[in-house]
């Protein structure tokens, strides 16, 4: 067993103020990205309202406040249009009554009268909206100006704790028989099947989102799940309405079409060339027959194989390799050096190490890069190598050669450190030899010092890196967040927020499970006073 | 008095108090400076490799006990230091044996080169700048042949320390490796030095000896931390691990310093014990001088890196020899004596990297005479067991021989 009972208890303790904490500073970040930072910057460059005028430019900025998050607005022609459909039906905008109602907003002096314009107010004024009356913009002519028109418009800004709430709210959805809202879907269920795709067994359901809840594939993790879907948040610009947990996880390569048949053909010699993937398979309402045809139900939509990996996968592939080699070599590295001090050995690796703590990131970035492509003849640019291997040399050597001169710092120091402690010398009196010393006694007192570190590190691959990716034109998620900020993509801010604030938390507490587990002298514990 | 004054001028044309005398101050200039740390590169560098030459053959480290009774003998040994504000001469010349299956007290004031015998007779002194330059360690190996553990190579030393000597510090808090298990630790070192036992054999074997030193829950203990253990508990682990493979001889550095006072009768109670229960001997360097009277059957008394006196434990505590060594008997307390204030020797330690002439202790003696301003007193034998280096003594006592110094100089070029 891992976690003994009271530190259990304590590591419910920890994960409980670290959601907290995770609240408190998304909070904080939805406070400065909605709040304090000017909003009128998202127009900067946006042509639909340079094109516009007047009042239909404001309602325009309001449509796209709506559509980033800013705020929540209700036009009153909208109002009118639903109010009237209720009367009428369809063919409402005939009526009189409609068309004095829709009229009247255009006279400034007389739109207050009228009963349904109050109806209006008071519905939304007692819901806590504003109320706005844009007036129509007129030459001196009396001619409307081009966007002229009058509008009204009820407007709510979203309090931060409400946007906070909204936005946990939608965080995680879980599937359940009643996720579809399709009166006419009467057979609702969730069970096993075997699955003819992979030939193993599967989680199907009827009436979730999904049709495939848990399946197996050949792709890496190889077991997938469709019952919890977090959404971290969703891009307003820089991937118009895709939610971000998609948008790292897609693959970036093209489609990848294969041998493989629809549903309803499963058991026929019917075979088509499609890079459909028929396990993301969701639920359509507006099926066709024809469609019914070949998918056997509703289950119509689904999204494509594609080749290579995604933005993830490849920041995370490339940190993980540069990670295993940093630790693999600097801590060695670092025993050796602490082993030869003040010897040639030790000033070569003290040389070493402070070349690179005092030369800039990107420039030796770009040194090893003139030097990969020179000597080795390696490919520079990642996206436009044909030799996908070779492309991740020089990203990972450029990753981890600066690791590998941190880790044999601290591993250097802490070693010295340890030398001169009494259980050495002791261990040097019981006849041990000084290689053994090093090796068994020295290194793993030293490495105390280190273990805190390492899920971090291994964690920290999640978040890319943003210098290495641009220099190497690596399609990474190292960008995500600058990119995010500069074309004020608020819900990538706040998603990036939320992932890196959690990789944080959760590196900390594993960094600190594994210290306890390490050292003996550390015990994790709410109660406090392990040992002495 | 007036006679005293009289002596005290008289004595004084030695052949140092011709020269000018010298600058009190501890400071070195830039020049001096560069000149000692070159000086100390090329002998360190000299004396490592005149080692590595001597510890090729075994002709060169294998010698023959002078008594074949005793487990060691220093023979003149001489362990300086060569330090970047000079030779630091830690010890100087220091003769003394340790016999049989018995313990020898070695005492002095902190800084007298107690610590660097012990750690002489172990090789673990912090070389290069750490060196045994003279004289001889012998230590017995039991068949008639003996090692002189100044060249012995330290593959050898490996197989000697934990084995034939082992040593029990003075931290019990800080000598345990706060990582691995107390089992582990104690399985460790009989591991090393039986390598043919199997793993049953080894636990068998720490469990032994967790139970000799007195520790009642073995089993639990056996898989604890240090850090759970009390300092008493973890010095009895360290000297467990000590005796663990039956060593000839335990050197035990200030073992019960940091242990209070109740404990610390309990631990030399369990030495003295197990030191006979295993035919060793103990080595106790202490500056207390109750623990010494309780256990040593011999005792040594260092003064700035010189043995002044030597002999039974009741030859020092009821007839004290030597000026330092009557101070040292008048300055503790005793039970149901009512004094004023304690007595206390004055002056102070001379210092090491500049050691007069002539006996050490002259400046700082009330008892001192003409003799004393000349060469430093040679070894005198008063008793047959008692041995002291004072001049009050040259006259009635057998001269055994003067303290053998080593020119660094000479050492270099000879």
């Amino acid at each position: 067993m891992i976690l003994n009972s009271p530190m259990k208890k304590y590591m419910f303790k920890r994960i409980l103020f670290s959601i907290f904490s995770l609240l408190v500073v998304v909070m904080l970040v939805m406070l400065l990205v909605f709040s304090l930072i000017e909003r009128s910057v998202i127009f900067q460059q946006d042509d639909v309202w340079n094109k516009r005028n007047n009042n239909d430019r404001s309602m325009y900025e309001y449509a796209q406040y709506q559509k980033y998050g800013y705020l929540t607005y209700v036009d009153y022609s909208s109002f009118l249009r639903e109010k009237y459909i209720g009367l009428y039906g369809d063919e409402y905008d005939k009526e009189a009554d409609f068309i004095k109602d829709r009229s009247v907003i255009q006279k400034p002096d007389e739109y207050l009268n009228n009963e349904t314009v109050q109806e209006f107010k008071a519905k939304y004024e007692a819901e806590g909206y504003v109320i706005k009356y844009l007036e129509p913009v007129k030459y001196k002519s009396g001619k409307q100006k081009p966007g002229g028109s009058g509008y009204l418009v009820a407007v709510q800004e979203k309090s931060v704790v409400l946007r906070l709430w909204d936005y946990v709210k939608g965080f995680f959805t879980v599937e359940t028989t009643r996720s579809v809202d399709d009166p006419n879907l009467e057979d609702r269920y969730i069970h096993f099947e075997k699955d003819p795709y992979s030939g193993l067994f599967a989680v199907t359901g009827s009436g979730t989102t999904h049709k495939y809840l848990l399946y197996f594939d050949g792709h890496f993790p190889f077991i997938h799940q469709n019952f919890i879907h977090i959404n971290l948040g969703t891009s307003f610009t820089t991937y118009r309405g895709q939610e971000i947990t998609t948008v790292i996880n897609t693959p970036t390569g093209g489609l990848d079409p294969v041998k493989q048949q629809y549903p309803n053909k499963i058991g026929t010699d019917e075979y088509v060339d499609t890079a459909i993937d028929f396990h993301s398979l969701t639920y359509n309402p507006n099926t066709t027959e024809a469609e019914r045809e070949l998918y056997s139900d509703n289950y119509t939509t689904a999204s494509f194989r594609q080749k290579g990996l995604s933005m993830l996968e490849t920041s995370f592939v490339i940190g993980i390799i540069s990670i295993i080699i940093a630790y693999s070599v600097g801590l060695p590295l670092g025993i050796l050096v602490a082993r030869r001090k003040d010897k040639l050995a030790d000033k070569l690796g003290n040389a070493y190490i402070i070349f690179i703590m005092s030369v800039p990131a990107l420039a030796y970035i770009f040194l090893f890069a003139a030097i990969g492509t020179s000597l080795f003849n390696l490919p520079y640019k990642f996206a436009n190598s044909t030799n996908k291997v070779l492309a991740y040399f020089l990203p990972v050597i450029s990753l981890a050669l600066p690791q590998i001169g941190s880790l044999m710092k601290w591993m250097r120091r802490y070693m010295i450190d340890q030398m001169n402690s009494d259980y050495v010398k002791f261990a040097r009196a019981e006849g041990m030899s000084e290689k053994e010393i090093y090796r068994i006694h020295i290194s793993k007192n030293a490495l105390i010092y280190l273990v805190h570190g390492i899920p971090g590190a291994v964690l920290f691959c999640l978040t890319g890196a943003i210098m290495t990716e641009r220099v190497y034109g690596v399609p990474g998620v190292g960008n995500l967040l600058t990119t995010a900020i500069n074309k004020h993509d608020n819900g990538v801010i706040v998603a990036c927020t939320v992932f890196y604030t959690s990789l944080s938390i959760l590196a900390i507490i594993l960094g600190d499970v594994l210290l306890a587990k390490y050292d003996p002298r550390i015990s994790l514990s709410s109660e406090g006073g392990g040992g002495r | 008095m007036a006679d005293k004054e009289e002596l005290k001028k008289t004595s004084v044309p030695g052949e140092k108090t011709a020269e000018k005398p010298k600058k009190k101050t501890s400071y070195i200039s830039a020049k001096e400076s560069r000149r000692i740390t070159k000086f100390n590169r090329k002998i360190t560098k000299k004396l490592e490799h005149d080692r590595e030459e001597a510890g090729k053959d075994p002709a060169y480290y294998t010698t023959k006990m002078r008594d074949p009774n005793n487990v060691v003998e220093f023979d003149n040994m001489c362990t300086y230091f060569f330090s970047d504000v000079g030779t630091v001469k830690a010890v100087d010349g220091i003769s003394f044996d340790v016999p049989k299956c018995s313990t020898v007290g070695v005492v002095g004031e902190s800084g007298c080169g107690k610590s660097v015998t012990s750690l002489s007779l172990m090789q673990l002194l912090q070389r290069p700048s750490g060196q045994t330059v003279g004289g001889e360690i012998r230590l017995n190996m039991g068949d008639g042949t003996a090692l002189n553990i100044v060249n012995t190579p330290v593959e050898k030393m490996q197989e000697l320390r934990g084995n034939s000597i082992s040593m029990i510090f003075q931290e019990p808090m800080t000598a345990l490796n706060p990582v691995f298990r107390i089992g582990r630790q104690v399985n460790e070192v009989i591991e090393l030095h039986n390598p043919e036992m199997t793993e049953e054999q080894v636990k068998a074997r720490t469990m032994e000896m967790l139970e000799l030193v007195g520790i009642a829950n073995k089993e639990g203990v056996y898989e604890m931390y240090p850090h759970e253990l009390s300092g008493g508990m973890r010095q009895r682990v360290c000297i467990a691990i000590a005796l663990a493979c039956r060593p000839g001889l335990i050197i035990a550095d200030e073992p019960t310093t940091a242990l209070d006072v109740t404990i610390q009768a309990q631990i030399l109670d369990l030495l003295q014990n197990l030191k006979d229960k295993i035919n060793s001997s103990i080595m106790l360097i202490t500056h207390d001088l109750g623990v010494v009277a309780g256990m040593a059957d011999y005792v040594v008394v260092m003064y700035a890196g010189r043995v002044i006196e030597k002999g039974t434990a009741d030859d020092i505590f009821h007839h004290p020899a030597h000026p330092y060594t009557i101070g040292l008997m008048k300055s503790k307390p005793v039970v149901g004596k009512k004094v004023e204030a304690l007595y206390n020797i004055p002056g102070a330690v001379p210092n090491p990297v500049d050691m007069p002439n002539y006996c050490y202790f002259r400046d700082r003696c009330e008892m001192h005479c003409e003799h004393c301003s000349g060469k430093y007193p040679p070894e005198i034998r008063i008793s047959d067991t008692h041995v002291v280096s004072c001049y009050r003594y040259f006259d009635e006592g057998e001269v055994l021989g003067y303290p053998k110094t080593v020119d660094v100089e000479e050492l270099l070029n000879g």
